[in-house]
């Protein structure tokens, strides 16, 4: 895809999201006979305005510019690892605080950074004791910072 | 308020008796340089990233930890763009022009030992400026009224959208994309609750620290996991750090001139430090005695870059202070960690919390005083960490942004808001949308809407009471300048070339 569909894409999104929050706010109660600025909806909506307006000024920017930056974008999601390695560390992301509820941060942390680093690893390097020896420091770290000198009270797991 | 009371200057005096202070600015200072050295660690996530550690601690010693980290990270920056020609920071990229340069020819050692004198004069003369400057414009201030303060929301909105890489166009988009998250909560006037989707936790308005956290610290994580994994090694040695006597001379002009550039660029709303150390370069390109050896590897053109970007950290804590609008991102996110210790920056600041300002200035001051000293002493360490493996750093950094997300107000919710704004920071990347913008909006948006709704409350509806203050139309003038003035200024030299 090149920059400029990606613009036109980016302007079309926008134009919508900046509608949906216009037909929104037109729900939140108004006052009659007073002051519009007065009412819950009127700044959402004026927001929602002047979006919508930049989102075309967005699209008729970009068709105007003719192709002259028509480049290829750098296509990170067509190389399989930049995209899988992506992917990989959303669902690392995703998982931590469904691990930090059920067995404590430490142990969430601990797996976390062991899982990416493994990730980050090039195939075939991976020493597994290293990997977990930088996994417990850097949890080390985590945890004197955050448990011990600033007192966070973290929800009790399993295990710490 | 009395003008230039020395009340101002020494009522924080005795905070410094608790040896905290030196602790906490100092490793301030460490910290802040080690991650500005560190390529793709920005001065504004460094901040971000580590204003949870701050939260618990009492507003003078988070302050004076927090700053330390401000001048420290945008110093350290320029040691990646001397060694490895890769700026470690934003407000660096005039730095390798003539740094890098001076690295292959084998005098890196030289280069750093002169940005980080004039980093240190550019430093002490902002601290100068500031203590100065601030209280006067605070006084100025709080005469505005709600109109006023609508005028330069709106100015800092549409500078940080013009000078962002790239389309003015996406810049306001970003900067609207901020406001429009900073409606979500109760509303100020009616009471009204807003887009808060039945969760408690966002009827005071989403947390603004995970989100920065988020657009600054995940989602560039995230750009870095998904492009190409490079690995640098730093070979040379690093040796002559403490320039003679007559290189110090030979910059002495140089760095003045771009400290005073580096502190009014720094001032201006919404353009901070790497667009002074930009300028401060192409002054010295224009008037510098040597401009024409520029670029081959001088002195001057590593100290008037470095001088100019230290010299906006001071610079740039004049509107956030005395305004509460945010000189740049990196003070907008600085700004963020005033507001979680229940200070509320802006002229009264200045009237009720003078101990607290007084203690900033001498933070500041004490955090130059740390960067010169750790800057001479340490940069062979820090050149060595330079070349720490990404793949260790990428996943210490997310585990301290989710630990640090949860630590602000021990919620797992904040948890998802860091994630989810991670991932929209990283569209908007791909998608080459500024990030400053939305985190300026995002902090900017209650103050505004507060101010420009009651200005049209009081008016009874009429729109021209932004127009019928002087100041306030002044500053809305400046608004149409800045906005329609680079298109003007276009069509103007087409012309020009046209009739040519």
């Amino acid at each position: 895809m090149t920059r400029k569909r990606s613009d036109i894409i980016a302007g079309i999104v926008l134009f919508a999201l900046a509608g949906l929050l216009f037909i929104v706010a037109g729900f939140m109660p108004t006052r009659q006979g007073s002051v519009q600025a007065l009412n819950t909806g009127f700044y959402p909506r004026m927001l929602a305005v002047i979006m919508a307006v930049l989102s075309v000024l967005l699209v008729l920017e970009t068709v105007r510019k003719q192709g002259q930056e028509a480049r290829q974008m750098a296509p990170w999601w067509k190389t399989k690892s930049a995209f899988t390695m992506f992917l990989a560390t959303l669902v690392l992301l995703v998982l931590y605080p469904f691990v930090m509820r059920l067995f404590g941060f430490a142990s969430a942390s601990f797996l976390f950074i062991t899982a990416l680093v493994w990730l980050l690893t090039e195939k075939g390097q991976a020493k597994p004791v290293k990997i977990l020896g930088i996994a417990a420091a850097i949890t080390l770290v985590v945890y004197i910072v955050f448990k011990l000198v600033l007192a966070i009270p973290f929800p009790m797991g399993l295990l710490i | 308020m009395e003008l230039f009371s020395f009340d101002l200057y020494l009522s924080g005096l005795h905070f410094f008796t608790n040896p905290l202070m030196y602790v906490a600015s100092f490793f301030g200072v460490l910290v802040g340089v080690v991650f500005g050295a560190l390529p793709g660690l920005t001065a504004t996530m460094t901040i971000a990233v580590f204003i949870p550690f701050t939260f618990g601690l009492a507003p003078t010693i988070s302050f004076a930890f927090l700053l330390g980290l401000y001048s420290g990270a945008v110093y350290g920056g320029s040691i990646s763009a001397i060694l490895i020609n890769i700026p470690g920071t934003p407000s660096a990229i005039a730095t390798s022009l003539d740094g890098y340069p001076m690295s292959q020819q084998g005098r890196a050692g030289e280069a750093i030992g002169i940005s980080t004198i004039s980093s240190t004069i550019g430093g002490f003369l902002s601290v100068i400026v500031l203590m100065f400057a601030a209280p006067a414009i605070a006084s100025v201030a709080l005469k505005f009224s709600a109109e006023e303060y609508v005028g330069i929301t709106l100015i800092g909105l549409s500078v940080i959208a013009i000078i962002s890489p790239g389309s003015t166009v996406k810049g306001l988009i970003s900067g609207v994309f901020g406001l429009v998250i900073g409606i979500v909560g109760i509303d100020p006037i009616t009471g009204f609750p807003r887009f808060i989707m039945g969760r408690a936790e966002l009827l005071e308005g989403i947390d603004s620290i995970p989100v920065m956290i988020g657009m600054y610290g995940l989602s560039e994580m995230l750009v870095q996991i998904s492009d190409v994994q490079y690995s640098i090694v730093v070979k040379q040695k690093i040796s002559k750090l403490i320039p003679p006597l007559k290189d110090l001379k030979r910059i002495l002009g140089t760095v003045i001139r771009s400290s005073f550039i580096g502190v009014i660029i720094g001032a201006l709303p919404a353009a901070g430090g790497s667009i002074a150390s930009l300028v401060a370069y192409g002054q010295e390109k224009r008037f510098g005695k040597r401009r024409d050896e520029l670029g081959t590897g001088i002195i001057e053109g590593v100290a008037a870059p470095e001088a100019a970007n230290n010299a906006s950290t001071g610079g740039a804590l004049i509107p956030m202070l005395t305004l509460g609008i945010p000189g740049d991102a990196m003070t907008a996110v600085l700004m963020g960690g005033l507001i979680i210790q229940g200070l509320r920056p802006g002229p009264l600041l200045f009237q009720q919390q003078m101990p607290f300002v007084s203690s900033i200035f001498i933070s500041l001051l004490l955090s130059v005083v740390f960067m010169c000293i750790i800057g001479l002493v340490g940069a062979k360490y820090f050149a060595k960490l330079i070349g720490f493996p990404k793949k260790y750093l990428i996943p210490a950094i997310l585990v301290f942004c989710l630990v640090g997300s949860y630590a602000i107000s021990n919620s797992i919710f904040d948890i998802w808001v860091l994630i989810l704004s991670g991932i929209v920071g990283f569209v908007m990347r791909k998608l080459s949308f500024p990030i400053a913008p939305i985190v300026l909006g995002m902090i900017l948006g209650p103050l505004f809407e507060s101010n420009f709704r009651r200005s049209l409350m009081l008016s009874e509806g009429n729109w021209a009471t932004f127009v019928q203050r002087p100041i306030s139309l002044g500053f809305l003038i400046v608004v149409v300048l800045v906005l329609v003035g680079p298109m003007i200024l276009k069509r103007f030299n087409k012309v020009i070339i046209r009739g040519n």
